[in-house]
């Protein structure tokens, strides 16, 4: 009867962070492939060699696992890093909306906050912009910090606003952060092109050597100094930015069954029964706003870093529903359904990209998906199909940028809509089927 | 007077202050009427309308397209948007017979699967009456320069079907009171008036009229199949899905205006400027648009009818339903309907402000931009400062808005390099932030009984 689902013996199994040992496994599975993937590493994202004959038989293992595959390219490191930076912010979006119930529309400003502060302290000394040239080990953690305390300087309008006053109110900070970034461009850079931000380079002090470089190739020297284990920067990037969702998203976890994930939970649920209940309202929000907004500011400062260059007016209104989006599609209130979300949202704008130029290779080499091919792509006015692959589409045709925005627009709808817990409800209603499979119920 | 008061004000403090008294007023009447918008979906849905910068483009789009002057346009034939629509069933010009034939056999196949699907087995005369107006409709807009897209009937003769089956499917939630009915009378006489006259003025009127129906029209369709299926659902969410298709709809309209800018030929700037005149006149030595004027005028109109609206018959049960849904289900209000009407008001209104605000002072151009749709964005705060469901508080707080931003634009240009270049469209937000910590629900809005 131990591996029955739901049926815990004490309170320490019920919260514990994975509660069955499948999904223990599923989750140590799922981190050992992310951490492997960029590799090339046989059976997971590389060919398997001629000599493991069993498993050189299988073709779907052939070339590795499949999706893993062409995840771990060099195509597709970078927009996996960006999954990784924006699923830290996404993770503090879901502790204040999905486990605080506090509608923010104005995650992004947090993010350009945290942004701005690893530009200042990190950045480079004496340019045109300030920079005080510190650590990596300092500027990572300060972002957060700086963001957070921002977080509570705003959260007391959370106390005394419900609902969507709220969300409107946090949608007037990202328009107020868009303007200051223009305001002190000594901080977040000209107005168009922004600033250089400071590198992943692990310094103890300013020192020219750094101790572990990660924002540059040295395949000469190898990783650590092991010279057969090649790493290029990408995938150190990666790495990094992997390491750091890990230990955000399990302090996610943690929180979320800690007193203060309870107290939010509680207030998400039904304000003033947790007030009767003796939970501190005040203090709980402003707590949540915190949080939310350092990692939302590490997000940022990894963002600007993993970027190299960011102007103050990306962190604006459209970042910030995206966020929303992310977290409405993956499903509110849970680290994996945030953690889903993100990269559906983040990756569909690159899987369009790529499905276009499979199109366009198809029409051009009068391949077997020649008539889609027609019938999707535009070939110039009058042409009837709905995607131009110029940078400008004059006409019906929107281009790829466009229809990204369209879909993941349209995504929100039909998800509040059919699903309204996301990628999550489908996979546990997924689970749920075959949980008693082959009888109902 | 005008001698004497140039002599007092010799400074011109005077004559400064008035101007911007006047601009600031204009600029926040945009900023009220997109605001009624708001407040009319909020009191009856309870969902603030993200969507509502999104039907300003659009509408305004549509206006565009209604007046859009092919011989004074270089845009060529093939960049207006929605070819594509045409081209099954013609290349250039008209369709051959062969054509016509098959798409006619095509068009009644999907048309009667369409019908079939959602009327089920009988064809309510209802249905056909809509979907001959429709007709109707489809081939006077073609006449339109704006329309060459239109230009085969059987086009015309799907989109009627499939409005005609639609209207069918649903009619008993859609059957409009007798206000409504009446104002649709009022509009279509117009129209014949319109063709009467055939002034500039009256014909803009007249297209900009049809353009508040689309807007109407537009903002039902959406409240049907985004709205609807979530009664019942948590507010946030309802908000989050307008968010999405504020999203989806304006990627469209700002893709259709990306390359040229599309202007609606608003009558007081082609017929009132006279040379130099700039599309103004000066009066004691300053300048005013005369869109100002025109944007008072409609934000005072507006105001009026939308308090003539609350007082109707259709508008005390909107009342009531903002109320108690329940109770009013019980007076045997349909809150399907109120919903409708409240959000093709609420559309109309935003069609209305999106208008304006391709006008001075919002914007110079006097033509559909990619940042019309974000100047509901900018009306945000005045609905907060006014509270979100108040009428009188979307008035006062759209024109304090519209002040203040224009008070801060012109008496602290002084200080511009401290505060930075567009320093007034940031002042809309502090002023919001400043006045919800002090009255968390607005001016006039009606703060929320927690009950244990």
């Amino acid at each position: 009867m131990q591996k029955r689902p739901k049926m815990f013996t004490s309170y320490k199994a019920a919260t514990a962070i994975f509660p069955t040992s499948l999904q223990r496994w599923m989750a140590g599975a799922g981190l050992l492939i992310l951490f492997l993937m960029p590799f090339n590493i046989p059976l997971i994202s590389g060919a398997v060699p001629e000599s493991w004959p069993l498993l050189s038989d299988i073709p779907v293992l052939k070339d590795g696992l499949p999706f893993v595959r062409f995840l771990g390219d060099a195509n597709w490191i970078r927009p996996m890093t960006e999954v990784f930076i924006f699923g830290i912010a996404a993770l503090g979006l879901n502790i204040l909306t999905g486990m605080g119930g506090q509608v923010s529309l104005g995650h992004s400003f947090f993010m350009g906050a945290g942004a701005c502060t690893a530009a200042v302290l990190g950045g480079a000394e004496g340019g045109r912009f300030w920079g005080m040239g510190l650590p990596i080990w300092i500027w990572l953690p300060a972002a957060g910090v700086v963001a957070g305390l921002i977080g509570i300087v705003v959260s007391p309008t959370a106390v005394k606003l419900r609902g969507l006053y709220l969300g409107i109110v946090t949608l007037g900070l990202v328009f107020i952060g868009v303007h200051l970034s223009r305001v002190w461009p000594q901080i977040a850079g000209d107005t168009e092109s922004g600033r250089k931000y400071p590198e992943f380079d692990l310094k103890v002090w300013k020192e020219e050597q750094p101790l572990l470089t990660i924002s540059s190739d040295d395949t000469e020297t190898g990783f650590f100094g092991l010279n057969q284990f090649e790493v290029n920067d990408k995938q150190k990037i990666y790495l990094f930015c992997l390491m750091a969702l890990v230990f955000m998203a399990f302090l996610a976890k943690n929180i979320m069954r800690s007193r203060t994930g309870r107290a939010l939970q509680a207030i998400r649920d039904r304000d003033i029964a947790a007030e009767v209940m003796g939970i501190d309202e005040a203090k709980y929000k402003r707590i949540a706003f915190a949080i939310s907004s350092c990692y939302a500011g590490v997000a940022g400062a990894l963002f600007g870093a993993f970027l190299g260059k960011v102007a103050g007016n990306q962190f604006d209104i459209f970042l910030a529903v995206e966020f929303i989006a992310i977290l409405l599609i993956g499903g509110a209130g849970t680290v994996s359904g945030a953690l889903m979300g993100t990269f559906f949202v983040v990756i569909l704008p690159e899987a369009v990209k790529k499905v276009t130029e499979w199109l366009e290779h198809q029409q051009h080499e009068q391949g077997f998906w020649e008539p889609a091919a027609n019938l999707l792509l535009t070939e110039g006015p009058g042409d009837l199909g709905p995607v131009s692959t110029a940078s400008i589409s004059p006409g019906w045709a929107l281009g790829v940028f466009d229809w990204n925005v369209v879909i993941y627009g349209s995504l929100i709808v039909v998800f509040l809509i059919f699903e309204p817990h996301g990628l999550f409800g489908i996979w546990t209603k997924i689970r749920n089927y075959w949980k008693g499979w082959p009888f109902s119920y | 007077m005008l001698s004497l008061l140039a002599q007092v004000d010799s400074a011109g403090a005077i004559s400064t202050f008035a101007n911007t008294v006047v601009k600031g007023l204009a600029m926040g009447g945009v900023y009220a009427i997109i605001a009624l918008g708001f407040v009319i979906i909020f009191k009856a849905t309870q969902v603030v309308n993200f969507a509502q910068g999104a039907l300003a483009a659009a509408g305004a789009l549509f206006l565009s397209f209604l007046v859009f002057d092919q011989a004074n346009s270089d845009a060529p034939r093939g960049q207006t948007p929605f070819t594509w629509w045409r081209a099954p069933f013609a290349g250039e010009g008209l369709p051959s017979t062969a054509e016509q034939f098959a798409s006619i056999t095509l068009v009644a196949l999907v048309a009667g699967l369409v019908v079939a699907l959602l009327v089920g087995k009988k064809i309510s005369p209802h249905a056909l009456g809509v979907a001959f107006l429709v007709f109707l409709a489809c081939r006077w807009l073609a006449t339109r320069s704006g329309f060459t897209w239109l230009d085969s009937p059987l086009l015309s003769l799907l989109i009627a079907l499939a409005v005609g089956a639609v209207a069918g499917a649903t009619w008993k939630l859609w059957t409009p009171p007798k206000e409504m009915l009446i104002a649709m009378a009022v509009a279509v006489v117009a129209q014949f008036v319109v063709a009467l006259i055939d002034t500039e003025w009256v014909e803009w009127m007249g297209n900009l009229t049809i353009a508040l129906l689309f807007g109407a029209l537009f903002g039902t369709v959406l409240e049907r199949i985004a709205i609807r299926p979530m009664i019942g659902q948590p507010l946030f969410s309802m908000a989050i899905i307008t968010l999405g298709l504020e999203i989806v709809i304006r990627q469209f309209a700002s893709d259709s205006v990306r390359i040229l800018s599309r202007p609606v030929s608003a009558p007081w700037a082609a017929d009132l400027a006279t040379e130099g005149s700039d599309g103004g006149f000066r009066l004691a030595g300053a300048f005013y648009n005369w869109s100002w004027v025109a944007i008072l005028i409609a934000a005072c109109l507006s105001f009026v009818v939308v308090n003539v609206f609350y007082r109707s018959r259709l508008g005390v049960a909107m009342r009531a339903v903002s109320f108690d849904q329940e109770a009013g289900m019980a007076q045997g209000i349909k809150v399907g309907q109120v919903f409708a009407i409240a959000w093709a008001l609420g559309a109309a209104l935003a069609v209305l402000g999106g208008v304006f605000a391709t006008q001075p002072p919002i914007s110079q151009e006097g033509a559909v931009t990619a940042t019309t749709a974000l100047v509901a964005f900018r009306a945000l705060p005045a609905i907060i400062l006014g509270g979100l469901d108040s009428v009188k508080g979307a008035l006062i707080g759209g024109l304090a808005i519209g002040l203040a931003e224009i008070f801060a634009g012109e008496y602290l240009a002084t200080w511009q390099r401290t505060l930075g270049a567009g320093y007034q469209q940031i002042v809309p937000y502090i002023v919001m932030l400043a006045v919800l910590l002090i009255r968390p629900y607005g001016l006039f809005g009606t703060p929320e009984v927690r009950r244990v």
